[in-house]
């Protein structure tokens, strides 16, 4: 059998991609302490509003107080209402999956994920990018986007800059709409509610001063 | 105390499979196979020459386990209802080898060795950073790698398993590392830790080739294959009895007083809490098939290695 053969020189070359960015680890200019990416995230997973008794099959709320020891090991956290389908067994004690919502994410998030990349291999990748410009190859594309490549190269922090500009611009007005967005939802939900206070106190009747009617003296 | 109750035990399961599911499943397995052991000689020649060296038996195993995951990932597939792809029978395929490769950094090299790689590859899930320091760990970064690139490994279930997998690994070292404070614990105290560690073991790690395969899998079939990566590992660790107890490894299954009739609990019990109606009984055949034909075989090698002192090198399926 050679399926495994259909594709090997894109599988070898994405292994070797693999094995560079393993040794990127050991890259002075590389600062490894930053997560290049994180799978395990256990603070996301206990945000979770339910979680998922693997070895029982029984939906509970987080925190649950009827989750056994046992499976404290076993359980998965469930992020929406719609990821559980009928069949599963909800805890009675804790009434799995009332309402409880999770916080959305920001769009800002994702841009400075993007920003936090771009910064981590700034310095690598302007290292990769003066010794590509010495290829042939690279004295090819230099010729052909020359503009380009002479004003980043004259202002190389102001071309990172304009970038950075660029993205600060966008996460701005991405705040703005997060930001509107939010006051229209508090407004939506600060509305007056109907509800019976009783009838309205009555301001108080002014009471009339008497004044003496004795002339002084 | 629970609105609906899926640990009934139902009385659609039958034991015993039929000849067809066997026959067709040790067919399976001799196809996997194949492909298996073409796939992991060219790896291995490229990352890790020394894997293939002498006559080949750690090559050998690691096809072994490759073979069986590719198998668990058909099954796995079933039991979701998806075709199982070639791309999910290579990531079938990886998953073993990446499985081999980790188990020998935990149990072969000594409990330095272990303690090192468990941080390692803590740093590696919570930073992606994973520094490669000789031809079996680029080996198992290449597989690794493959598997990122094959499947979804941010999906928040597969996220969880995979991490769950790591610590019920940790907890696995920990608990021989402190042998000494182990052994001061109840009786009782010790199966349940050793069960629930066993358990966890296997459960995770079908749960994170379940996932990779079968991303969006129903929490109910999830349930399942747990159980049924539970089951295996009991299974595994009766069949390693002889082998564990001469390297002192203590197994939930090597402590108990009457191993195989536990075992043969477990294994009546979990069968009978699959799915027996209908689509959903049929989704499951190859599983329970399976697992009845590796239950066997296990208990044969039981026997087998008992008669050897637990000290052969023999490769079973």
């Amino acid at each position: 059998m050679n399926e495994n053969r259909q594709l090997p020189e894109i599988a070898t070359l994405f292994d070797a991609l693999a094995l560079s960015i393993a040794r990127m680890c050991k890259h002075p200019a590389i600062d490894n302490e930053q997560p290049l990416f994180r799978v395990a995230n256990k603070q996301t997973f206990d945000k979770a509003p339910w979680v998922f008794d693997s070895s029982l099959g029984i939906l509970h709320a987080s925190g649950c107080r009827a989750i056994p020891a046992t499976s404290v090991s076993a359980l998965y956290g469930v992020f929406s209402a719609t990821e559980v389908p009928k069949n599963v067994a909800r805890c009675k004690r804790c009434k799995a999956m009332n309402t409880k919502k999770r916080e959305p994410e920001t769009a800002s998030d994702l841009l400075f994920g993007v920003i936090a990349l771009f910064e981590q291999f700034s310095v690598v990748l302007r290292e990769r990018g003066s010794e590509f410009r010495q290829t042939p190859r690279g004295k090819q594309l230099e010729k052909s986007l020359d503009t380009v490549i002479t004003r980043i190269d004259a202002q190389k922090n102001g071309g990172a800059q304009i970038v950075l500009d660029l993205m600060g611009s966008m996460e701005t007005a991405m705040n703005t709409l997060s930001k509107a967005t939010k006051t229209a939802q508090k407004s939506e939900s600060e509305k007056p509610k109907k509800v019976n206070n009783g009838t309205p106190a009555t301001s108080p009747k002014k009471v009339p001063v008497r004044r003496s009617q004795n002339p002084k003296g | 105390m629970y609105s609906m109750n899926l640990r009934q035990p139902s009385k659609g399961n039958t034991l015993k499979p039929s000849p067809d599911a066997l026959r067709r499943v040790g067919e399976l397995l001799d196809n996997y196979r194949k492909f298996n052991t073409e796939l992991f000689t060219e790896l291995t020649s490229l990352y890790c020459a020394t894997l293939g060296d002498g006559d080949g038996y750690e090559l050998r195993k690691m096809v072994e386990l490759s073979t069986k995951m590719t198998l668990v990932g058909k099954a796995c597939a079933d039991a979701a209802g998806v075709e199982f792809t070639k791309r999910r029978q290579l990531i079938s395929a990886l998953y073993g080898g990446c499985c081999f490769l980790a188990d020998s950094f935990i149990d072969d090299y000594g409990e330095a060795i272990a303690l090192e790689y468990l941080s390692r590859f803590e740093r590696l899930l919570t930073t992606g950073w994973f520094e490669v320091k000789n031809d079996r760990e680029q080996l198992f970064w290449v597989i690794i790698s493959r598997i990122f690139g094959l499947c979804n490994v941010f999906d928040p279930m597969l996220r969880q398993a995979i991490f769950s997998l790591f610590l019920a690994q940790r907890r696995d070292i920990e608990l021989r590392s402190n042998a000494s404070t182990f052994q001061k614990l109840p009786r009782t105290r010790q199966l349940n830790l050793l069960k629930t560690c066993a358990r966890d073991r296997s459960g995770h790690g079908i749960s994170v080739l379940a996932h990779c395969v079968a991303p969006g899998l129903s929490l109910s079939i999830h349930h399942y294959l747990y159980l049924a990566g539970a089951l295996i590992m009991y299974i595994d660790d009766h069949g390693d009895f002889w082998a564990d107890r001469n390297s002192r490894r203590i197994t939930f299954i090597n402590q108990v007083r009457q191993p195989a009739a536990v075992l043969g609990r477990i294994f009546t019990k979990t069968i009978a809490l699959f799915p027996s109606k209908g689509k959903q009984k049929k989704a499951f055949i190859l599983l329970t098939t399976f697992l009845y034909r590796y239950y066997t075989t296990r208990l044969e090698k039981h026997t087998t290695e008992q008669k050897r002192g637990g000290l052969s090198w023999s490769v079973y399926e």
